[in-house]
Formats: C-alpha cells, structure tokens, sequence
C-alpha cells in the first residue's frame, strides 16, 4: 500500500453490505416530536432516585415527631426536585442549528457543557440537599439524645463523606475534561469567534 | 424552508448518503440493536435539523455534519468509560509488528486494522478519518469538521503512513 492508494482504501471502506434502515417519514416526524426521550432514558436512573427520595422522606415528614425531622424531610424532597430540574437543564439536547455545528465545534460545546456540570456538581447536584439533611439529622440528633458531641459527630461524618467523595470524584472527571478540552484546541486551533 | 421541501430535501439525503450513513453508524456502534438506534437517532436529527437548512453551505456539507454529530453524542454517552484512551491521530502508534504485504493481507484484517485505529481517536479525528474514507475532498472536509484543509491534509496522511508501514508493499518488506 502506498499512501496513494485512496481508491484502494475507500473500496475497502465501502465494500460491505451496510445498509441504512430508512425510517417512513411518518415515523421521523413521529419521533422528531419527542426528541428528547434518550436524554429522558438517560437520565432516568436520577429520576427513579428523586421519587425514592420523595416517597421515603413524604413519609417521614408525615410519620416522624418533631418540628426538626418534619422541616428536614420537606427540604430533602425540595432539594430532590432542585436537583432533577438542573439536571433536566442541564442536559436538554442542543437545538436543530446547533446540530449543523461544525464537528470540532460541536464536540468542544458538549465537553464544555459535561465539564462545567461536573464542575459544579457541589453547587447544584450536592447542594440542594445539604440543608434538608442537615435539619434532618439535627432533629435526629434531638430525637435520639447523643450523649456526646463526638457520637453526632461521628453519625455526621458518613454522609459528608459520602458527599465529599462524591465531589472529589467530579471535581477529578471536570480536570481531565479541561485536558481534553485543551488538547483538541492544541491540535486545531478555532478559528476566530467560533469558541463563542 | 417549507415543511414539502424539508421532507423531499430528507427523501434525498437519505437517498444519497444511506449507505454512508449506515458505515458511519458502524465504526461508532458494534452493537446491532444499538447501530440501528443510532442510525434512526440520526435520521429524526437531520430530517428536524432541515427545518434551519438556509442555503450558507452546502446540503452534502449540512448531512454530514449532523449526521456526525449526532454519532459524536453517541459515542460520548455510550463510551464515557474509554474516553480517556481517545487520542489525536499524531499521537496514536500502533504496535510494532513486521510490515504484511497489502496483497497478502485480508480485507478483513486491512478493515480491522482501520477500524482499531479509528477507534482509537477523538471525534473530530475520527469524523475526519471517516469522511475521507467516504471519499469527501480535503476541503469539504474541512468545512465539516472545523479543521483547516492544510489540517485535514496533515492528518490523513498520518493515517496513510500508518497503514503504509503495516502493510508494505512487495519488496517494501525486510
């Protein structure tokens, strides 16, 4: 092979029997009209979480004594719904112009977006159920009566850290998106006012 | 555009580039009820996309992009686990191993090999890769994926070289 051979490589390439599917131009429309599904499916797994969460802390707040436990069950639930509704916003489907994107452009915008949502994973995934956990674990706390400042402390520490972890880990995804990001500068650098 | 011409300008893409399309869908996605999805992702992208076709490129250059950049969202989603092996095409290497012979090697093992190196790149890499392989010219190329033709060029003979020194041909091999 010799790096002439273009014609040679492309039969090669297109010699298989790959055939689209075509769809009926009803069933395009018919699917066009609900174009998000995938990123609904995709994010369904958060969704069936924010329902368990709603369902589990509904039910304390109406089950459990105490003005704490109550407020903090209600803050937890609002907090899910915060949360499912940045991730919805987050994640919609970029709009029928910005599809016709050039590639480069386009595949730059997408890690752009996944890196400044990982980024701020503390701000809008974690954040909205600090408060809500907070008064739940202080009404807790009262309900239980730790006999010391170091046993809360210890029954505090799980979910932070869980919290924590769960930062760290995006915090660590957002910087290897931010080298990918630069390398694909570094190999073609954008043209004049395409990075807006 | 009205609703008559998005669908007859569909009609004819469809009719055009089908087969390109559906070789797109495959070096993105081996599996077959994944591919098929990902092929009708495609058309409900571009048919929807039509709506804005204004005319400031051409039809061919409106297709391919969509129709990659709906395969670039695929791959991001599905493949989020080895994205991290992704790399330019200047920075793949591929193992040493003696030159074969192009005539002795199979077609199969020759697509395997395009295929393995293919795989290996970031999108807008392997959007260019593909689309010369579909036989797009440098600059169309260019147009589609944002890179410069002189770009376009640089890294499509990368991927030649590559495959030159695999598969030597006879005499070329020591």
């Amino acid at each position: 092979m010799t790096p002439d051979d273009d014609d040679k490589l492309r039969r090669l390439w297109s010699r298989s029997d790959a055939a689209l599917e075509p769809l009926s131009l009803a069933e395009v429309k018919s699917r066009a009209a609900t174009f998000n599904s995938a990123i609904g499916r995709r994010n369904r797994r958060e969704y069936i979480a924010t329902a368990f969460v709603t369902l589990i802390f509904g039910l304390y707040a109406l089950i459990l004594p105490g003005a704490l436990l109550k407020v903090g069950s209600l803050l937890v639930i609002v907090g899910g719904f915060v949360m499912a509704w940045q991730l919805s916003r987050r994640t919609s489907r970029p709009g029928p112009g910005a599809a016709a994107a050039d590639v480069r452009a386009y595949y730059r915008a997408q890690l752009a977006t996944e890196e400044q949502m990982l980024a701020s994973v503390g701000l809008w995934y974690i954040g909205p159920l600090i408060p809500g956990l907070a008064v739940f674990m202080a009404g807790l706390a009262r309900a239980s009566g730790f006999a010391s400042m170091s046993g809360f402390a210890a029954f505090a520490a799980i979910p932070l850290a869980i919290f924590f972890g769960i930062w760290l880990l995006n915090r660590r995804a957002a910087a290897m998106l931010r080298e990918h990001i630069a390398r694909i500068d570094a190999a073609a650098p954008a043209t004049k006012g395409e990075m807006e | 555009m009205t609703e008559a011409e998005q669908d007859q300008a569909f009609g004819d893409a469809i009719a055009r580039f089908g087969g390109a399309l559906a070789r797109l869908a495959r070096a993105c996605e081996a599996d077959a009820d994944l591919r098929r999805d990902l092929e009708q992702d495609i058309q409900v992208a571009l048919w929807q996309s039509l709506a804005s076709f204004d005319g400031r490129c051409s039809l061919s250059t409106w297709v391919w992009r969509v129709a990659h950049n709906r395969a670039t969202s695929h791959i991001m989603a599905r493949r989020r686990h080895t994205r991290q092996g992704w790399a330019n095409i200047e920075d793949v290497e591929l193992p040493a191993e003696d030159p074969t012979p192009f005539e002795q090697a199979t077609n199969e093992q020759a697509a395997a090999l395009i295929g393995s190196i293919i795989d290996r790149l970031d999108p807008p890499d392997r959007q260019i890769m593909l689309l010369y392989l579909e036989g797009v010219a440098a600059t169309e190329i260019g147009e589609i994926t944002g890179v410069s033709a002189d770009a376009v060029a640089t890294k499509v003979h990368r991927f030649k070289t590559m495959l030159t020194r695999r598969y030597a041909r006879p005499g070329d091999a020591s």
